[in-house]
């Protein structure tokens, strides 16, 4: 029977064409389809992805997050200026807008009401395409992962989970990925500057390790700037992650006198983070 | 063909795919690049075993691949990522036709042999996978938005993942021909390496 089956080559044919098939149906349908079976397929091959990534990352010292325990100790460093100098820049704004404390209080004591789980995740996988950068977790809806919650590293922005979960893996979708629209404030890295900030919507698109926003001439960005997240369609808990450092602020080549183009590019090298948060609000857990 | 020995294979090639690509990515414009270590599995099924079941195994790799390989598209305000069947089970479906067709010319014992397989194997199955998706893309036809898709990108940026994996499938080739001999293939040229010298 099976040497029938598997030398029967109109029943070739014939899967073929079912594939065909299902190839050309509409998407809401397909990832009905396909959702369980990609993750049952995700699930075991995740362990071993995984120890031949650490092991990829431990003789590519250059793509590794953290480089060496000296590294890790300056990452830490810079991931605690940082946390200041958002601390800093809130306090400034309480200073100089008195008529606001209030808001920021009320918006303060939100923030305390609405707790989140940080849940920490392995990076299995991280399949690299034009269209679509995404990272592969080893936490899935088991430990309580759901569609749309942000993940981080550190204080920086990675992305969000970007389809629903499988029990034990999960996709996060990296800021990276084309079509991504971000509305963020950039701020002076350094904490003695005078207070600045630009408001503006960062792309993803063209160079995939890159988001770049057109920002009028007015506004005074600067290299080595820090790029926070202030975006409305983001969940509460991923506003004032850090998006990323300015990289280059260019003349827009269409309109270079009254426009410049901003660069920035993520902190942690995204792909090759090995180790994640999942930022699980209290709402929504398990 | 022993297909036990073939899960195992397909097993490592898929964690091969995922796990190294942060060892061996290659920093590109539109991209890093990663070798595709699926694609020489398949270029060297279909260099030894017989037609039938080389066919049988590609589409097994192919599903394997599209299940593993999420596209992303967007949905109302959100972009959401999944696995659409079918561009790279067909991909490889149409390769394993031409790869069975083209053996004849190819010394299969010499490693370059998965090398030239792979890269002629991955012409189709690239070119299937973009023909798929961009017609899932295309507004005249399905019009399922794809996320950041260009046909352009992506066909550049598949061609030069080609040329990776042709150059990575010479080591990888040479070790697959040295284990050759598990696999237990039917044909009765296959069943040891040829006597050199």
């Amino acid at each position: 029977m099976m040497r029938w089956l598997f030398q029967s080559r109109r029943l070739l044919a014939l899967l073929a064409l079912v594939v065909l098939v299902l190839a050309l149906l509409p998407n809401r349908i397909v990832d009905r389809i396909t959702h369980g079976p990609s993750h049952a397929v995700q699930m075991p091959v995740g362990p071993t992805s995984r120890g031949i990534r650490r092991v990829g990352l431990w003789l590519r010292p250059e793509s590794r997050e953290n480089g060496s325990a000296r590294e890790g100790d300056e990452t830490l460093k810079s991931e605690r200026d940082m946390a200041v100098l958002r601390y800093r820049r809130l306090e400034d704004e309480l200073r100089e807008a008195r008529e606001r404390i209030e808001q920021l209080s009320q918006v303060r004591e939100q923030m305390k009401n609405s707790t989140v789980d940080l849940l920490d995740a392995r990076v299995t996988a991280w399949v690299s395409e034009p269209s679509a950068a995404t990272l592969r977790i080893s936490r899935g809806s088991k430990a309580g992962v759901g569609y749309n919650m942000v993940v981080a590293s550190g204080i920086n922005l990675v992305g969000r989970i970007a389809d629903d979960p499988g029990a034990f893996t999960a996709n996060v979708r990296l800021i990276t990925s084309a079509n991504t629209a971000l509305a963020v404030r950039i701020v002076p890295a350094e904490l003695d500057a005078p207070p600045r900030e630009a408001v503006a919507t960062l792309y993803a698109g063209g160079n995939p390790n890159e988001l770049t926003a057109v920002v009028p001439a007015t506004q005074v960005v600067r290299e080595g700037d820090v790029a926070y997240l202030s975006d409305d369609g983001w969940p509460e808990e991923a506003r004032a992650l850090v998006v990323g450092r300015v990289a280059g602020v260019l003349p827009e080549p269409t309109d270079p006198l009254l426009r410049r183009r901003v660069v920035v590019r993520p902190v942690p090298t995204l792909p090759a983070l090995s180790r994640v948060i999942v930022i699980v609000p209290h709402t929504l857990e398990h | 063909m022993r297909w036990l020995v073939f899960a195992v294979f397909a097993y490592l090639a898929l964690a091969l795919n995922d796990g190294a690509a942060a060892l061996l990515y290659v920093p590109t414009r539109l991209g890093p690049i990663t070798p595709d270590f699926v694609l020489m599995l398949a270029a060297f099924i279909a260099l030894w075993a017989s037609p039938s079941v080389a066919m049988w195994a590609c589409l097994v790799l192919g599903l394997l691949v599209d299940l593993m390989k999420p596209v992303s598209a967007v949905r109302g305000n959100d972009v959401v990522t999944f696995a659409v069947l079918g561009p790279a089970t067909l991909g490889y479906l149409f390769a394993g036709y031409v790869m069975v067709r083209l053996r004849a010319v190819l010394n299969r014992a010499s490693p370059l042999a998965v090398s030239v397989m792979s890269f002629a194997a991955g012409i189709f199955v690239h070119l299937t996978i973009v023909a798929m998706l961009a017609l899932r893309n295309a507004p005249w036809f399905l019009n399922q938005h794809l996320a950041g898709w260009d046909d352009a990108d992506q066909l550049i940026f598949r061609f030069l993942s080609m040329l990776y994996t042709a150059a990575a499938a010479i080591p990888v080739g040479w070790v697959l021909t040295r284990l050759q001999p598990f696999w237990g293939f039917e044909s009765p040229r296959s069943g040891f390496l040829p006597r050199r010298g």
